[in-house]
């Protein structure tokens, strides 16, 4: 299956923790792509290996063998500042918490990726944070402090600050783990229509409610793939 | 104006950087003051050098302040009158002696016998016209009105007492003379002589001297010194540095204070690094999603320098009222503190890079930022 869509692809990766008698293989030879305008999601047993080849494809975690391209590029032979740069102008994360700094508003989160990563004149930042806030569904709430936002809001602020900077590739992990359904289901409406839009979004889940919204789905096991399936099946494969 | 993210961190986290502040206020107050302390006890030891009009004085050879002066010969006032810019010429006598209190007991004091006519050079400008007529009586003399206590004395005008088995009697007082060896006795040239009979008759332990023009003394100076190397020959302004730098080195107590001063700096930059590293380890993931986003390093640095830098703006902004309160409670006492811009300067310059190296300290704790480890 050759898509001219592909735009992250891990060929062969391993990686393992520990030395000596305390090695394991956590990820074992898996390769597996991922396309412009699809979400993806991997799913898998605790401790089957998830996140650490999410880290992998996403320029976090050095692989020990195997290659990640994306976008064209051979993202593992990358210089770490190169890689940086790399991950600043394309990719957008957001993890198990929404990590904001106490001290500062939703609004200040979502200036500082601009300001600090692309040094945009206050105008232009502006404009764009308040936008994002609207996509968020925060206008009302740019100001206030994540102390005084609920979980759901807090992830989205989260996110708007991984989106803010229209990255190509968006990487989370568990993003909804922490919520309801109710605000997972936001928050998965909103990364499927940053995927639809034309982002390549990958994301790990062991919510089976989520599978509904995917467009492709990855299964590991003990840190081997156990192969694409279609989602409707998955979805079936994947109720409990 | 946008408030910087370092500002807002700081005030929402401000009780947990209240502490740094006020230790960093604490040791900039603390070297203010005591700096201060220096500068005013200091200056109470070249006090009569710089109330006093002379422009030049000439002593004994290798004399390093004021009080270790010797005998010199009344003829070497030849010398300076033999320079064309030299207008005036004088002696001068600076001597410990004893002071027998009226009430028993001995304290030592310190003479100083000057001319008292209105051009005198050696007579310090605190003594009033009136009180210069009063001391051309034999046996009068004027004292610091905080040393009446030291000379067993109760309200000083009209009291007397002796010296050297002499009878003196207080005609004034005058103030900020409250030396660090022992009180000042202000008398006439032939009380002084009276007082210390060790003086020969042809002796003096300065010989003072002025130009027609001030433009002229370094000249002069310069040229003396190198005519007579068995003489001290140093314009005012040198020989009150040189005085106060003595008693600054020799008696420690410039140790001792500096010595305070860097224990405060220390304890301030100390306090300040921890919290700041705490406040940043406490911050480690925040940060590192920063970092995953690919914002650069040396933001984030930046964040936490400029946070230590608001915590010594803010506690040099605490600590100069601070001080100033001091220093004028301190004057209310007695104590002398001088509080000069270029201290004030110094003191805010110090405490600010000190906060700012503590925030430098604490940048190592943003090692353990580590993008990889949220992936948990
Ligand atoms: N830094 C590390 N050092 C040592 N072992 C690690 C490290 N990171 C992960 N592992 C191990 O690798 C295995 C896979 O971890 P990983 O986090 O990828 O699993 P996961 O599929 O994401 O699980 P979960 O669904 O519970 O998050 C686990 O057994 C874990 O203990
Ligand atoms: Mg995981």
């Amino acid at each position: 299956m050759i898509d001219a869509n592909v735009t992250l692809e891990g060929r062969d990766l391993t990686r393992s923790f520990g030395d000596g008698d305390t090695r394991s293989v956590v990820v074992h030879d898996v390769s597996l792509e991922f396309c412009a305008g699809e979400m993806s999601l991997l799913l898998g047993p605790s401790g089957s290996g998830k996140t650490t080849l999410l880290g992998m494809l996403s320029g976090l975690l050095q692989p020990d063998e195997g290659q990640v391209v994306v976008l064209g590029q051979d993202l593992w032979h990358m210089s770490e500042r190169e890689r940086e740069l790399f991950r600043l102008h394309h990719c957008g994360f957001i993890f198990q918490g929404a990590n904001l700094m106490p001290a500062l508003t939703a609004r200040d989160h979502l200036e500082m990726v601009l300001r600090w990563g692309e040094r945009l004149p206050w105008s232009e930042v502006n404009r764009r944070v308040t936008d994002m806030l609207g996509l968020l569904g925060l206008s009302r709430k740019g100001h206030l402090l994540p102390e005084h936002l609920s979980g759901g809001e807090k992830q989205r602020v989260a996110i708007g600050r991984a989106l803010i900077k229209q990255p190509r590739l968006f990487f989370a992990d568990e993003p909804t783990s922490a919520l309801d359904w109710e605000h997972g289901k936001h928050v998965v409406e909103l990364l499927r229509e940053t995927a639809h839009g034309g982002a390549t979004v990958v994301m790990v889940t062991h919510d089976p409610r989520i599978l509904n919204y995917a467009d492709r789905i990855y299964r590991l096991e003990d840190g081997r793939l156990l192969g694409a399936d279609a989602p409707t099946e998955s979805a079936v494969l994947g109720a409990p | 104006m946008r408030k910087p993210y370092s500002l807002k961190i700081l005030w929402h986290g401000r009780n947990r950087f209240l502490p740094a502040i006020l230790a960093v206020s604490f040791s900039a107050v603390l070297i203010a003051v005591q700096s201060g302390v220096l500068l005013g006890t200091l200056a109470v030891t070249s006090r009569p050098i710089d109330h006093a009009a002379a422009q030049i004085w000439i002593g004994i050879r290798d004399m390093p302040s004021i009080e270790l002066g010797h005998p010199i010969p009344e003829a070497w006032m030849f010398r300076l009158q033999a320079q064309p810019e030299v207008e005036d010429v004088e002696g001068y006598l600076y001597e410990f002696a004893y002071w027998h209190k009226p009430g028993g007991g001995s304290e030592h004091c310190c003479i100083i016998g000057a001319r008292l006519e209105g051009s005198s050079m050696g007579a310090v400008n605190d003594l009033t016209p009136q009180m210069r007529t009063l001391l051309t009586e034999p046996g009068a003399i004027v004292v610091d009105a905080t040393d009446l206590d030291r000379l067993g004395l109760k309200h000083g005008v009209g009291e007397s007492a002796e010296i050297m088995g002499q009878k003196v009697r207080v005609v004034g007082l005058v103030h900020g003379f409250k030396s660090i060896w022992g009180p000042y006795v202000f008398c006439s040239m032939e009380t002084a002589r009276r007082l210390l009979t060790m003086y020969g008759a042809d002796q003096y332990q300065y010989i003072l001297a002025q130009c027609r023009s001030s433009a002229d003394v370094p000249a002069v100076v310069e040229r003396l010194q190198r005519r007579y190397p068995e003489m001290s020959v140093l314009s005012d302004r040198d020989f009150s540095v040189q005085t106060r730098l003595y008693w600054l080195t020799r008696t420690r107590i410039g140790v001792a204070l500096g010595l305070t001063s860097i224990l405060a700096l220390i304890v301030g930059l100390v306090i300040t690094s921890q919290t700041l590293y705490a406040a940043t380890a406490a911050s480690l993931r925040e940060y590192a999603v920063l970092r995953a986003l690919g914002l650069p390093r040396w933001r984030i640095s930046t964040l936490v320098v400029s946070q230590s830098f608001w915590i010594g703006l803010g506690g040099v902004s605490a600590s100069v009222p601070a001080a100033l309160l001091l220093g004028r409670f301190a004057g209310f006492v007695g104590a002398e503190i001088q509080l000069p811009i270029w201290l004030l300067a110094a003191t805010i310059a110090i405490t600010m890079t000190i906060a700012l190296v503590s925030g430098l300290l604490a940048l190592r704790s943003l090692r353990l930022v580590e993008p990889a480890n949220l992936l948990r």
